[in-house]
């Protein structure tokens, strides 16, 4: 059950939250969890046996390692997080390692080994990871281990952030599941946040994507056809992914949870280093502190440190997909950030302005979707031989005619979003959260409402969108 | 590599000084859009619909279910039109799978399609080695085969594309496949070029439809009896004669006024069209029983089987014998043909010659049906 459809909005939320704000305040963490339980069950119900799994392996080890003294407390962790990386490679990984096998084989003449296909489940990568970080907060104590089962199932099955995350760490949540208020204007700033997620993801987004899967399916994209699916794919993997964070984020404050920002715009970037601080921040943010830090980050020495920044990227490119676009992928925004890193400690990196590096760090980000967006990696050579001009120039007539005029539209006003939106955060209101503008913000808000509106329809209109982000 | 945003970014709505009517109104909002949207979904009859034999613990229940409900809910309809209203007064756009033209004439994407021009050409291919396959086993039940390669509408009416243009890696496609079909000893006459002759005597295409017009299909009717004539001099087929009169009202017609959901009066109008009907004239040749034999076979798609543009009619009339009719819409021209080599009808009385309808637009296509 998606965020964006009819049976989520008019069925699941209003039951939810009304029955929410009914309950005793100690009965809301079951009915989180009911809740949660439901949404995931809706997928396919067989695999909530692997959710609670997971869940009360994390809880029984986590417990188990707080006890142990000494190097079994070591012994404990390495079980724990082996055993979460166990499920997440058969479940995701099996199926890419058997087929990267077989291809090697069959290569050299020999049989290919059957072998019947995995199914993905939803949203695994994202409850492995908050397993493996509360185990390792344990470990490190940072945080007591919970004794309390129901807040601990609550928070990783909690749905705002169980498909498609923010990437959370218990200790964040743990005193909210304790504690937390319910007010009207938390609520409303919950459904403003829902609902402009909402209206990025179905207007904006889902308007795009038809462009993007001709230009990506294109088998000789000249060079406007691959920059334009590159740029539209820039926009719409933005809008997508940030509109699904913002209506998390929503859904969480009207339950009164306080959830971390997950994007602060990040196609202003002036260096990769600075769109890692502004993409994806929960993800970036858990693969600094439990694989950078844990393969020795900056400890070890300047060579280790930029390999521990290449190899941290490399396994979070493999973490967003079972296939060698996303290794890639990892490899080429690790191979930057070491980069980057060398000249900074070098002293070779100097303040650009920046009109300069904007769109320099817009070029590599690019450059890096078009593997993230191929199917597989001769698909996106192709694309790159046509964003170097090697199949002509100008727009092919294959693409041509399904280039839509809305389309267009939508990513021009994409476009102006994505810069306008970073000066609209100063103007109307400062960092510390100030509204400096009170008109403007009711303004925005007023126009947001039928956005919403229109939003809703178009999602009736075309029925059913998935995210682009469910696949991780 | 970063910090928390929450560390930064604070929410407006929190600090003093936020208007009052932001503390209030988006939550209220939500509520009642949430609260009528709910009303309006759980009421409809999507919701009631409950499916039956569907798997719950694999999800395909559920998933059904939902499909039913988004289906049915009742501001489905309103949202369509609202939003294919707005594309086409601001974009002049259809919804996707039809484009529109100049002159109110719209057409099917499914004629500019392409994959690349490998697996284009593979599909291609394929249906080539079936229609090798079909002539093969026509003649082994002792009947003779002859395929009506229908063109594209892009490619017979080019002039109405306003902005738009085909692609021209399907420049050749037309020619190419009528003439490998030849090549296979399988006559296939040129009715691209019959119906551009033909132009001058009215629509041979429904402007706001993606198939041909009764006009059409009579010429390609006419020049398909000629090729008979030509190609099989001693052909005995039952003589029957018949004749065809056209309703008086004209009847609306545009399958692809489905991708333009606008307020009536709005947009392309739907084109008109005189249905024809044929009926058989005089006493037919007889057989034991009276009945007259029926030696020709017509298979094929939505071109044939739709009783409006009246294509087995007018082969009837060409031919002067009747006409067995084995077309189904939908499906392609692989699907009917498979069909109808496994059908009784063709074991029991095989005819003396098949028409075999492929219209140019579905060469690259491959239905799921076609592999089973």
């Amino acid at each position: 059950m998606v965020f964006s459809s009819n049976i989520f909005l008019f069925a699941f939320l209003p039951v939810f939250l009304a029955l929410y704000y009914l309950l005793p305040f100690k009965a809301r963490s079951a009915w989180i969890l009911l809740g949660s339980y439901a949404l995931y069950a809706w997928w396919r119900l067989d695999f909530l046996w692997l959710l609670a799994g997971v869940t009360l392996a994390a809880y029984f080890f986590a417990l188990a390692i707080n006890q142990a003294v000494g190097p079994r407390r070591f012994q404990l962790l390495s079980v724990g997080v082996t055993l979460n990386l166990l499920v997440l490679a058969y479940f995701k990984y099996a199926n890419f390692g058997i087929d990267s096998f077989n291809a090697a084989i069959t290569a050299v003449g020999l049989q290919p080994f059957t072998w019947t296909p995995v199914l993905l489940p939803i949203g695994l990568s994202f409850f492995i990871f908050h397993a493996i970080s509360y185990l390792v907060d344990v470990y490190r104590k940072e945080e007591p281990p919970t004794r309390n089962l129901l807040d601990f199932a609550a928070f990783i099955a909690l749905f705002p952030h169980l498909i498609a995350g923010p990437v959370l760490k218990y200790n964040l949540l743990a005193d909210q599941f304790r504690t937390r208020t319910h007010t009207l204007e938390k609520f409303s700033y919950g459904a403003t946040r829902f609902m402009t997620g909402f209206a990025k993801k179905v207007l904006i987004a889902d308007t795009i994507a038809p462009l993007v899967t001709a230009s990506f399916g294109h088998a000789n994209p000249t060079l406007a056809d691959s920059w334009l699916g590159a740029l539209a794919y820039t926009l719409q993997l933005y809008f997508d992914f940030s509109g699904y964070s913002d209506m998390a984020i929503g859904l969480a404050a009207m339950m009164g949870f306080k959830f971390p920002e997950n994007f602060n715009h990040p196609y202003i970037s002036r260096s990769i280093t600075e769109f890692w601080r502004r993409w994806h921040m929960s993800l970036s943010s858990w693969l600094r502190e439990y694989l950078y830090i844990g393969l020795g980050g900056n400890r070890k020495g300047r060579t280790r440190t930029y390999i521990n920044l290449f190899l941290t990227m490399l396994l979070g490119g493999l973490w967003h997909g079972a296939n060698w676009t996303f290794v890639l992928w990892g490899a080429w925004h690790g191979g930057i950030l070491a980069v980057e890193r060398r000249l900074k400690e070098a002293s070779l990196w100097k303040p650009s302005p920046a009109w300069l590096t904007i769109p320099g760090t817009m070029l590599l980000v690019i450059v890096g979707w078009v593997m993230f967006r191929a199917d597989n990696v001769p698909d996106a050579l192709r694309m790159y031989r046509g964003m170097l001009g090697l199949n002509g120039v100008s727009l092919s007539d294959t693409l041509a005619w399904q280039v839509r005029p809305s389309e267009l539209v939508t990513m021009l006003l994409a476009g102006v979003l994505v810069y306008v939106a970073p000066w609209w955060g100063r103007t109307v209101g400062d960092v510390g959260g100030r509204l400096l503008r009170p008109r403007l913000a009711v303004t925005a808000t007023t126009v947001l409402l039928p956005l919403f509106v229109l939003a809703i329809l178009k999602l009736s209109a075309q029925s059913y969108t998935p995210f682009l982000y469910f696949q991780f | 590599m970063t910090e928390f945003a929450q560390d930064t970014l604070k929410n407006n709505i929190d600090q003093p000084g936020t208007p009052a009517v932001l503390r209030w109104m988006p939550g209220a909002f939500l509520i009642a859009a949430v609260v009528t949207g709910a009303a309006l979904t759980l009421t409809s009859k999507g919701a009631r619909d409950f499916p039956k034999d569907q798997e719950v613990v694999t999800g395909k229940w559920a998933h059904t279910y939902e499909t039913g409900l988004d289906a049915g809910v009742p501001f489905r309809d309103p949202a369509v039109k609202l939003w294919g209203t707005t594309n086409y007064r601001l974009f002049g756009e259809a919804r996707e799978g039809a484009l529109v033209g100049a002159d109110g004439w719209l057409y099917t994407s499914e004629e500019f399609e392409t994959t690349d021009t490998v697996t284009d050409a593979r599909e291609v291919q394929k249906k080539l080695a079936f229609v090798r396959e079909v002539r093969d086993a026509l003649a082994a039940q002792g009947a003779h085969l002859i395929v009506a390669v229908i063109p594209a509408k892009t490619r017979v009416y080019p002039e109405h594309l306003g902005a738009y243009k085909v692609p021209a890696v399907k420049a050749a496609l037309y020619e190419q496949f009528r003439e490998s079909v030849t090549a296979l000893g399988v006559p296939a006459p040129d009715l691209l070029q019959v119906l551009q002759q033909h132009k001058a005597q009215g629509n041979l295409f429904v402007r706001t439809d993606t198939h041909w017009t009764p006009l059409g299909a009579k010429i390609a009717a006419d020049t398909l009896a000629k090729t008979v004539r030509e190609t099989w001099p001693t052909l005995d087929l039952p003589e029957v004669s018949f004749e065809t009169t056209s309703s008086a009202a004209p009847q609306k017609t545009g399958d692809l006024l489905r991708y333009l959901p606008l307020p009536a009066g709005e947009g392309p109008q739907a084109a008109e069209v005189h249905v024809p009907t044929t009926t058989q004239v005089g006493e037919s040749g007889g057989g034991l029983l009276g009945d007259a034999e029926v030696s020709v076979t017509l298979v094929g798609t939505s071109y044939s089987a739709i009783k409006d543009w009246n294509f087995e009619g007018a082969l009837k009339e060409a031919l002067h014998t009747d006409v067995l009719n084995a077309a189904d819409p939908g499906k392609g021209p692989v699907v009917p043909m498979r069909a109808y080599l496994k059908s009784q009808a063709l074991k029991d009385a095989p005819p003396k010659l098949v028409i075999w309808e492929i219209p140019e637009r579905f060469l690259r296509f491959q239905y799921p049906e076609e592999s089973r």
